[in-house]
């Protein structure tokens, strides 16, 4: 039996908004999410949709209150505030919000639950410590964490950035390729909160260390933003003003081996993550050759390593090697521009939107002076191979 | 860790966490803090053995230290 997608190409995206990426929107967030996704709407050539879906975690390990409409915005409010009474409104939950939300999407309109559904992400940066907390109780698996000081998301990424370094006898100069080249490409993009402020190796290396061995430039930087994607079926977007995008097909996390809270070992990521993207390529039915347009999650830059590597793009172990040598460097023809749409560290944390978009960008031919050409397909991942997915687009239906 | 983002760790920073493996059952880590202070080298596969660190009275918390060291 095929193991490709049954609604491959059937969905297609046809129209988007991003709004502004700011440290602190002059907005509430749910105001600005209504401001997009009305952009959004209208830039599909529609009035309305009658579908929402979203993954409308607030990624922060702070003590602050949480309201909707305020920290997140879920897809209830942003139907309710758009004054439509949904005939489909979800949310996914746990990592991997973007392809997770994708793929409730393309499921509602091939199954027939909504004709068009707006699929939308909200995020904000909170006054004070984004990751403070003022917790003094540890209970359940952070009985063994919390009291060791084994706290938040840092040091989760730190322990298996440490093992890769040591393994693999990394450099921390390799890693500054890729802060470098999101920094590059997220300075060319006028929505981003880096819009011309690219960094050099040298301003990498010297930034402050947070938790060895990650660097202050090795974070994406908390920000206020939303974007908005309108899907529908491919019979529905031929008519439609825009060149439609299609989903050939979606994968997200396998079962994962249990673990300390925010225990993620690289070993666990990457055998994972390898069967992560074992599910993508049987879903869309195509093989890692064939991409020609990779946007790769990084949230924290050792993210692109392992996405890299699980996805076969190149060898276990050899990542570091690839980027080093201007492997991803998105102005070299021969190279992997897996960073070509900024990514998270040259947008800001708009988790996996920047993949997204420029998925969606370039697959329309709408990327305007930042267009590359005619490539045909894109996949655009999010968080870690192993807790989150990816998404496969193209160009045209196979 | 040069910072822990949660209340009361502030006094003991900067310090290392260390990833364990146990001897006797392979696959299965925890994580706790190294004793031995932040600049001891350190390299995948060292030996530890575990320590407890009195935080305050009646609080012991699982730790380690380096094993094999004089």
């Amino acid at each position: 039996m095929s193991r490709r997608l049954q609604a491959s190409n059937q969905v297609a995206i046809v129209g988007y908004a991003q709004s502004v990426v700011e440290r602190h929107a002059k907005q509430t967030l749910g105001a600005l999410a209504v401001e997009t996704a009305r952009t959004a709407i209208a830039d599909a050539g529609l009035d309305s949709v009658d579908g929402f879906v979203t993954g409308s975690l607030f990624p922060s390990a702070g003590s602050h209150s949480e309201a909707d409409g305020v920290t997140s915005v879920t897809a209830n409010w942003l139907a309710e505030h758009l004054g439509v009474n949904p005939r489909y409104a979800a949310g996914f939950q746990g990592f991997g919000q973007i392809p997770g939300a994708v793929s409730m999407a393309v499921n509602a309109v091939a199954s027939g639950a909504a004709t068009h559904v707006l699929f939308h992400r909200a995020l904000h940066n909170p006054q004070g410590s984004y990751h403070g907390n003022s917790l003094s109780e540890a209970r359940g698996g952070q009985q063994w964490t919390l009291p060791q000081g084994y706290f938040g998301p840092l040091t989760m990424i730190a322990l298996p950035y440490n093992e890769y370094l040591q393994r693999y006898g990394a450099s921390h100069e390799a890693m500054a390729a890729v802060v470098v080249e999101a920094r590059k490409n997220g300075a060319r993009i006028p929505w981003s909160v880096w819009h011309d402020l690219p960094l050099s190796a040298e301003e990498y290396l010297a930034a402050p260390m947070l938790t060895d061995p990650i660097r202050r430039f090795d974070c994406d930087i908390p920000v206020d933003g939303v974007a908005a994607f309108v899907l529908t079926s491919a019979d529905r977007a031929r008519d439609l003003p825009h060149r439609p995008v299609y989903v050939a097909g979606y994968a997200s996390g396998a079962p994962i081996r249990r673990r300390l809270p925010l225990h993620w070992p690289l070993d666990d990521i990457m055998e994972v993550g390898v069967e992560t993207g074992r599910r993508l390529w049987q879903a869309a039915g195509i093989s890692p050759s064939e991409v020609d347009l990779p946007q790769l999650y990084d949230g924290f830059s050792p993210f692109v390593y392992f996405w890299l590597e699980a996805l076969g793009f190149c060898p276990r172990g050899e990542a570091h090697r690839l980027v080093a040598g201007g492997g991803i460097d998105s102005d070299r023809p021969d190279a992997l521009p897996v960073l070509s749409g900024g990514g998270a560290l040259g947008n800001g944390r708009m988790h996996g939107v920047p993949q997204m978009l420029e998925c969606y960008l370039q697959l329309a031919r709408r990327a305007g002076p930042r267009q590359r050409g005619e490539p045909s397909i894109g996949i655009a991942c999010h968080s870690s191979p192993h807790y989150g997915g990816a998404v496969a687009y193209s160009a045209e239906p196979y | 860790m040069r910072r822990s983002f949660l209340s009361g760790f502030d006094e003991i920073l900067p310090y290392v966490i260390v990833d364990v493996e146990l001897a006797e059952q392979p696959e299965l880590r925890t994580l706790g803090r190294l004793l031995d202070g932040p600049d001891v080298p350190l390299a995948i596969g060292a030996a530890v053995q575990v320590a407890f660190e009195d935080r305050e009275p009646g609080v012991s918390i699982p730790a380690f230290t380096l094993a094999g060291r004089p």
